[in-house]
């Protein structure tokens, strides 16, 4: 052994490849960036809001509670389209049907949100457009919303 | 220890413990105080004649010690923080931007413990109690520091250090102690800790920069209590070496902490990179505890395929993702996701409002600027290229993308809320029209940092201060970045070698035709 790689010196490389291979968990897409995401690119599509999730896998990955953050992202988010990703990906988890009227003060709701928000995270699956029904896929946590030339209004 | 080399700290350990030694021996001895060596005081500078400032008494001088590295960032960086912080800043006592001394007025030493904190440009911090010309003039207020304020510093179980450096000259083992010991003038008397002190003294002294030859004397030197050391060492905690996922144009850590700091970000700032590429500006965004999301076109690189820019070019990992990196700084509860999109097309609602966004665009430059579908201005150059089998992307010019930047950050950013990103310039070409203006922004910060050649490129800070209304248009001088904007920048970098040969390379061809020509013409 000690021969070998005595005489090829690179040969710890393949070893060091193996061994340190996936030391990072999968990537994945939170609620939060489906509350952002529109297919208003497309040609004839008036508003393309929300996406409708259709889910594959769906993973649940515990996240530090930030209050801060939380209360400033609140007037961000479109509640509703929250809601209804949340059923789509089968983790809704208490979240309550509207948005509670004393939502910045309270922790309890604010956890739930961040629950729904920062803690489902849909590995693979689908978005569809609620208009024109075009999918964009979500693989490995990444969605992909580049559209064909001919499709662009 | 930060911000000097480990040589001079060595140095201040050992001369300091050697002159403890000293002083514990003499005072067996019974002598009260050894004489200090005239040749160290120095003469008043010829050039200065401004008295001792003697600041001490009222806690409010600070003196900011500047790294000597991206010079023209320095103000626009100590104004973004201070404005985050909520500090007054007195625009009157910044004069000179190069100086890496900085004098400032701060409310208390809280304010300016949590600026330097923040800032990366800024070495440390210290409550400047003695400004003076020589050592001589500081040295005879030094031991007439009243005991009632030397009190608080010399309490039951307290213990102190003193540590001297200098900017613009090498101080060697001798100078250092020569200046230790006649530092000893500070009137205190407590027990001396190296590693773990309870208050850190430091005596500075600067021989400014302007001359090649080293000045026999200092500028100006300063006394005072250390405060606090800056963020630099997270530029090294970033550092790109050791970082999982790179790519060609990754930014310097330092830089992207910088832009972080123009962008205000802070705990709970929601940030935005529409040309993410592999992360670097975002891990920075976070670093100061952003929560970040960005878009690339490119997919095949957001997934970790394709060639890696590490040297030996291998594979990429599979596992080589922006989402890694976050991982790998313990940040991950920040990463709030990766989309694979074209950042000039509707992705993100209208309606969104991010607290911040940054950039590093493709300049088309060393990355291709690329785009799907048709182009707002021109034609579409190069060849277009099959992406994903289904996708055709091709380059356009950089007028389009600076336009779309800036129009989708007056609509999608909250008022108040900050676009900081890069643009690139050709020195000769560069005047004021060159910046993008819009009605929704206030252009806050324009700093240059110069490039190979006569190419720069210059970090724009824009602050939100109105609703955007369809009727806002972004207007800069058009003719700048077009087409051609890439020709015209390698031909400036082409013509800047020119004009300046390289003397090391004519030494090494000595037998030239030129060079023989000039020897018989000598002859």
């Amino acid at each position: 052994m000690l021969v070998l790689f005595r005489r090829f010196p690179t040969l710890h490389l393949l070893f060091l490849q193996t061994t340190s291979a996936c030391p990072y968990t999968s990537r994945t897409m939170k609620l939060l960036t489906h509350n952002m995401l529109t297919s208003k690119a497309i040609k004839g599509v008036q508003e393309g809001y929300p996406l409708r999730v259709k889910a594959e896998t769906v993973e649940i990955r515990e996240s530090e509670f930030n209050k801060d953050f939380l209360v400033r992202l609140l007037p961000k988010i479109h509640y509703d389209a929250l809601y209804a990703a949340a059923k789509d990906a089968g983790h809704l988890d208490e979240l309550p049907g509207t948005l509670p009227e004393d939502a910045a003060s309270s922790e309890e709701f604010l956890k739930k949100l961040h629950h729904a928000l920062l803690e489902v995270e849909v590995i693979t699956g689908e978005l569809i457009c609620p208009e024109s029904g075009r999918s964009f896929p979500v693989q490995n946590g990444i969605p992909n919303m580049l559209l064909k030339p001919e499709e662009i209004g | 220890m930060h911000g000097t080399s480990l040589g001079t700290v060595l140095r201040t350990f050992l001369t300091e413990s050697s002159s403890n030694a000293r002083r514990s021996v003499s005072s067996m001895l019974g002598r009260t105080d050894t004489e200090v060596k005239p040749s160290v005081l120095g003469e008043k500078s010829h050039r200065q004649s401004f008295n001792c400032t003697v600041t001490y008494a009222c806690r409010k001088k600070f003196l900011f010690y500047y790294a000597q590295e991206h010079v023209d960032f320095r103000f626009p960086e100590l104004r973004s923080l201070c404005g985050l912080l909520g500090i007054p800043l007195n625009e009157a006592q910044m004069t000179n931007h190069e100086c890496p001394f900085l004098l400032l007025d701060m409310p208390d030493e809280n304010a300016a413990r949590t600026l330097v904190h923040r800032s990366v440009l800024m070495k440390s911090c210290y409550e400047c109690w003695i400004h003076s010309t020589s050592l001589k003039d500081l040295l005879e207020h030094l031991s007439q520091l009243p005991a009632s304020f030397m009190s608080t510093y010399s309490a039951e179980g307290s213990s102190f250090r003193l540590r001297v450096n200098a900017y613009g000259k090498k101080l060697t083992c001798d100078d250092i102690r020569n200046r230790i010991e006649a530092l000893r003038a500070l009137p205190l008397d407590t027990r001396v800790d190296l590693n773990n002190p309870t208050h850190s003294f430091h005596y500075v002294e600067d021989y400014g920069n302007e001359n090649e030859t080293v000045r026999p004397f200092p500028e100006q030197v300063f006394f005072g209590r250390w405060i606090a050391d800056s963020s630099r060492d997270g530029a090294h905690k970033l550092r790109l070496d050791e970082r999982y996922f790179i790519g060609t144009t990754s930014m310097d850590p330092l830089l992207a902490l910088v832009m972080a700091n123009q962008a205000q970000v802070s705990n709970g700032s929601l940030v935005y990179d529409p040309f993410v590429g592999t992360g670097s500006l975002l891990v920075a965004a976070s670093y100061f505890g952003g929560y970040s999301l960005g878009a690339d076109i490119d997919r095949a690189l957001l997934h970790g395929r394709g060639k890696s820019t590490r040297a030996k070019n291998t594979w990429r990992r599979r596992d080589e993702s922006v989402l890694a990196n976050f991982t790998q700084y313990d940040m991950v509860d920040h990463y709030v996701g990766i989309v694979v999109a074209d950042a000039t097309k509707n992705v993100i609602r209208e309606d969104m409002r991010f607290d911040a966004i940054i950039s590093d665009p493709p300049y088309g430059v060393r990355e291709p600027i690329a785009r799907t579908g048709k182009v707002l201005s021109g034609e579409l150059s190069g060849d277009l290229s099959e992406v994903d089998g289904h996708m055709q992307i091709g380059r356009c010019a950089l007028n389009d993308l600076i336009t779309t930047l800036v129009s989708f950050a007056s609509k999608n950013l909250g008022i108040g809320g900050r676009l900081v990103y890069w643009l690139p310039v050709l020195q000769d070409e560069y005047n004021e029209t060159a910046v993008p203006q819009h009605d929704c922004f206030n252009v806050i910060s324009n700093s240059e940092q110069k490039l190979a050649g006569s190419t720069s490129r210059r970090l724009i800070t824009m602050e939100k201060i109105k609703e955007w209304k369809p009727e806002y248009q972004v207007t800069f001088a058009e003719n700048i970045y077009t087409n051609t904007f890439r020709e015209r920048y390698f031909t400036a970098k082409e013509k800047e070698k020119k004009r300046k040969p390289n003397p090391i390379s004519r030494r090494v061809k000595p037998n030239s035709a030129e060079c023989q020509q000039r020897c018989v013409n000598n002859k």
